[in-house]
């Protein structure tokens, strides 16, 4: 009577590591659940197209008989745009010196892009 | 003669089946479902379909002629917009066509505000939809000289 | 102590040991049972397979390939599959980095040109599926994909793989692309009295670096297209001659001449045929020029063509204005699974 009987006691602990098992597979399993949204989410947060499209079109102005010189009329509409319907800034600067220089930037409040595109005359 | 000596197994089987059903219930009720990135995958679809049909439509077919979308828009025609952007999602290469709907907005600006055009009207009773974009630069009667904006909001049928 | 072993001595479990364990077991098998369901997802791929094929969608649609050197004139489609397979990285038909979503024609011919047969390795094409897996796809998950490509207009589809399973779910995206095809110049040849042959003419520098005003969409790429030149109106019986460039012996210019071709078929050397009512092709294939070599050469070269009957061509052909056929509107699907 002074010694608690604990024979079978190792039933409780066989069943305690069970437990235990499985809390540690559910950790894991968990991790995998995040993994595989992750990647859809993060192509959708991603703003390439946009990026895509703002390059494309400064690309376009510039083919189209070389309107760098008065890009500046076409800014406000892009970037109040921008701003308006894609809460994006965006800003682009002619930097011509010597070589047709152009200044882009980008920024949606998760992804910024700069980029200074330059090419010989 | 009954006596409650000779429980002590029976106790600890049932405290430590009784632990293990509770723990696995509590793991599998906060398991995640996979099924919510399906609908993100969707999107990711649709999103990149969608961009890539309008950019279809925005680049010129010949060299000096001017693209499809630019003239829509020049000429004010969703006509020709419909029957061209359906054609290009709708398309499959097995032959079968794809339900995809859409209504098209053009968003231009005026002084310092962003005032909206409607170019092609659809109804939207609030599926899941995604927004894809496009530059363009126009200069017609309705929009002199100006680079506008063109929205497409796109959804499955 | 003794007490707790002698179980095993008298041959009897105590009912007591036996009703707790059975207990045990059973809720043991319920929860075992209950969790297959969860640990079978940490081995399924059904996450993957969208994710996998929207990056091949990315690749093919976006990416020119590797290699792609513009100076060097290596392009990947350029290459030769039996002696330079191992160098061909990446798959990926656009026609360059900054114009997405508009393909190469002959990029797209040579990645659907594919056998499954053991003999491939030694053939100028593509293993199905070992190249494809290793270039495309990547991973170590040897999946199964199924790509077409389906021009809208014309009708003309391209296939690799097999379809997917019914009732197997696969991922699958879709792209709207636009094919950029070969030039073709054509000549409507005029049999009068004063021909002396059909010219045309060549500015190497115009062709090798096009104006800036002309997107990459619409510019005549001597390097990585075919360029077709289709005489067509002969009236009278004509063999041609002979096809030289002129000047004779600049150096840059292949010694071989570009492929000729009747009515797609290969005009043969010794038994020439007679060109009246037919089509004749004058085919400058891809990789025939190098830019290097063009360099040396002198502004202006000509291809002369030389018949026995007096042949000349209403406006004399200068290169590199003829235009490209329109792009067309194409579908590219990929399925994996």
């Amino acid at each position: 009577m002074a010694r608690l009987n604990d024979s079978g006691q190792w039933i409780v602990i066989m069943g305690f590591i069970v437990s235990i098992a499985i809390f540690l597979l559910a950790l894991v399993v968990a991790e995998s659940a995040i993994v595989g949204k992750t990647t859809s989410e993060s192509v959708l947060e991603f703003p390439k197209t946009d990026i895509q499209d703002l390059r494309s079109e400064l690309m376009d102005m510039r083919w189209d008989g070389f309107k760098v010189s008065t890009i500046d009329d076409y800014r406000d509409d892009i970037v109040n745009l921008s701003l308006d319907r894609k809460n994006t800034v965006v800003w682009y600067e002619n930097q011509t010196v010597d070589k047709l220089t152009l200044y882009i930037h980008y920024n949606n409040g998760i992804t910024q892009y700069n980029e200074i595109y330059s090419e010989e005359g | 003669m009954v006596n409650d000596s000779g429980q002590l197994y029976t106790i600890e089987g049932v405290a430590a089946a009784i632990m293990m059903v509770i723990t696995a219930y509590l793991v599998i009720s906060s398991a995640s479902i996979f099924t919510p990135q399906e609908k993100h995958v969707a999107q990711m679809q649709l999103e990149q379909l969608g961009h890539d049909a309008l950019v279809v439509m925005d680049t010129p077919r010949e060299n000096g002629v001017e693209s499809n979308l630019s003239d829509a828009i020049t000429y004010w025609r969703g006509d020709w917009f419909r029957d061209n952007y359906t054609e290009l999602i709708n398309t499959k290469t097995d032959g079968a066509t794809d339900t995809l709907n859409y209504n098209v907005t053009i968003y231009y600006r005026d002084g310092t505000d962003i005032k909206p055009e409607v170019l092609v009207p659809q109804d939207y009773y609030r599926e899941n939809a995604v927004k894809v974009t496009q530059w363009v630069y126009v200069d017609s009667v309705q929009f002199q000289d100006k680079i506008v904006l063109v929205e497409v909001l796109l959804w499955r049928d | 102590m003794n007490d707790k072993w002698r179980l095993s001595e008298d041959a009897q479990l105590s009912i007591d040991f036996i009703i707790g364990f059975t207990i045990f077991m059973i809720a043991f098998i319920f929860v075992a049972t209950m969790m297959s369901g969860l640990l079978v997802n940490l081995q399924s791929q059904t996450i993957d397979y969208d994710a996998v094929a929207y990056r091949t969608g990315v690749m093919l649609a976006e990416d020119p390939g590797n290699p792609y050197d513009l100076d060097n004139i290596v392009y990947w489609n350029l290459l030769d599959l039996t002696t330079h397979r191992d160098e061909v990285e990446r798959l990926g038909l656009s026609i360059g980095r900054n114009s997405p979503v508009i393909l190469q024609q002959a990029k797209i011919e040579k990645f659907f040109s594919w056998s499954s047969s053991s003999s491939c390795e030694s053939n100028d094409e593509f293993c199905f599926p070992a190249d494809y897996r290793q270039k495309l796809i990547f991973g170590d998950y040897p999946y199964n994909f199924h790509i077409s490509l389906e021009e809208i207009e014309s009708g003309r589809s391209w296939s690799l793989g097999p379809e997917p399973p019914d009732n197997r779910p696969y991922g699958y995206t879709r792209r709207a692309v636009l094919i950029k095809k070969p030039s073709v110049a054509p000549i409507d040849a005029i049999q009068d009295d004063t021909g002396v042959g059909i010219n045309i003419t060549m500015n190497i520098y115009d062709l090798v670096y096009p104006p800036a005003e002309i997107k990459p969409a619409h510019q005549v790429d001597i390097f990585q297209e075919d360029l077709i030149i289709n005489v067509t109106g002969f009236t009278k019986d004509t063999l041609l001659q002979s096809v030289s460039w002129f000047p004779l012996g600049s150096l840059g210019i292949p010694t071989e001449s570009p492929t000729i071709l009747v009515n797609g078929v290969p005009y043969p050397d010794y038994s020439p045929v007679n060109l009246k009512n037919n089509n004749l092709e004058i085919r400058i294939e891809q990789g025939y020029f190098n830019r290097e070599k063009l360099a040396g050469l002198p502004a202006i070269i000509e291809l002369r063509l030389m018949f026995d009957e007096t042949v000349s061509d209403g406006n004399p052909l200068v290169l590199e204005n003829i235009a490209n056929p329109p792009l067309s509107p194409a579908v590219l699907e990929v399925k994996i699974w």
